[in-house]
């Protein structure tokens, strides 16, 4: 394959049409079973293996005030419980710590979104096996091979992006449907986004969302 | 669907990098490829939420071409002439980044932005002398992202949702850095 610019781009459009195809009924069954459970008091949170993703979502213009970081992976020392939900991202699937995680958060009785790839065998400790909905993401290779047999510029961490806005975009209009619209953040770059947050955080705390 | 809209928008996205960027990119690679060839040091400095990870020189699949260099101006130190800085934020309004891209110019780098820089009336700049980082840059990819930063409105949205710009840096870079090799490797033909 010719390594340049285009085709880069060209492999990312190819890996966003299957997104398409393949994603959006589990998007939005998962955010249906995210906002079932936020009506019952349950408290959002993210925990990635890399913090790329976690970095992305909180404090972000456009994105939910609600969500946390998972304080720990201490669960019980998180207080994590039925009806929480856990957002768990990683870049390979087959991930001890994270697989670990998601099956005690299942067993504690959260909601377990996993956004990660395929497993590839039958491993009990890959990430999917333990989720409630499994967002599958392409593996963490390069697009390209270089002359020297090096794969270069990854393609998962900004299809792993795109998935979990689809997620909460869904999120979000399923909570509108039942008269909870969530508050987002406004870009600090706004003139008007102090009081704009501060509002919003104020709410949230109060309403949970 | 806003799942769907929001897909649709980050397609269009690409698209439109595709049709309007390409010779930004193909000019930066240039510039980079000349860099590397001279011994000069191609730098990257993201100051976005998501970039920073993503582009991080410990990724796999990072070719390591680009140092990163942190958001702080005694860092310029760092940067000679003939290097390359390319520096990513979506508007560039921040007095500290428009501060660290002069600097760079000033000990003879090229200066290459990746953002949406928008009308200084919309969001007005921060650094006192009105400039934003593409007033300064010597070359501006565009990412074509809302000033917003989130892409979908809805009446009873309070403010757009769901942001373009981490996946939108990103696909610079990764460009960029595509672009780069397929000069390198023709070099070396």
């Amino acid at each position: 394959m010719t390594i340049s610019a285009e085709e880069y781009a060209r492999r990312l459009l190819a890996e966003l049409q299957d997104l398409r195809s393949s994603h959006l009924i589990a998007v939005e069954r998962a955010a249906e079973a995210m906002a079932q459970r936020v009506l019952q008091g349950a408290r959002l949170f993210i925990v990635d293996d890399n913090s790329g993703l976690v970095s992305e979502v909180l404090g972000r213009a456009g994105g939910l005030m609600m969500i946390q970081r998972l304080p720990t992976t201490d669960l019980e020392g998180a207080g994590i419980a039925s009806p929480d939900i856990l957002v768990a991202c990683s870049r390979r699937a087959e991930n001890v710590s994270m697989s670990v995680l998601a099956r005690d958060a299942r067993q504690r009785g959260a909601y377990v979104v996993a956004i990660c790839p395929t497993s590839q065998g039958d491993d009990p400790l890959s990430l999917p096996r333990w989720a409630s909905m499994h967002l599958s993401v392409p593996k963490d290779e390069g697009v390209f091979k270089t002359s020297d047999g090096n794969g270069v510029c990854p393609i998962s961490g900004a299809v792993a992006c795109v998935v979990l806005w689809m997620l909460t975009a869904a999120f979000i209009e399923r909570m509108h449907a039942r008269g909870k619209t969530p508050h987002l953040w406004r870009s600090i770059k706004l003139p008007d986004s102090k009081p704009f947050n501060e509002k919003g955080l104020e709410a949230t705390a109060r309403e949970g969302y | 669907m806003l799942s769907e809209r929001y897909l649709q928008s980050v397609q269009a996205l690409v698209r439109e990098i595709l049709q309007r960027e390409m010779n930004a990119i193909r000019r930066a690679a240039e510039w980079c490829t000349e860099a590397k060839r001279s011994g000069r040091r191609l730098w990257h400095l993201d100051i976005g939420h998501f970039p920073p990870f993503e582009t991080a020189p410990e990724r796999a699949g990072n070719p390591r071409l680009f140092e990163p260099l942190s958001y702080r101006l005694e860092e310029v130190q760092k940067i000679g002439r003939g290097d390359v800085l390319v520096f990513g934020s979506i508007l560039g309004v921040f007095a500290l980044s428009v501060d660290i891209c002069a600097e760079a110019k000033q000990k003879g780098a090229k200066v290459v932005y990746i953002g949406s820089p928008v009308d200084v009336k919309v969001v007005p700049p921060q650094h006192p002398s009105g400039r934003r980082v593409a007033d300064v840059a010597d070359l501006v990819i565009r990412t074509h992202v809302p000033y917003t930063d989130g892409v979908l409105e809805e009446p009873w949205l309070s403010t757009p949702a769901c942001p373009l710009s981490g996946f939108a840096n990103t696909l610079v870079y990764w460009m960029l850095n595509a672009e780069i090799i397929r000069l390198l490797e023709a070099g070396k033909a």
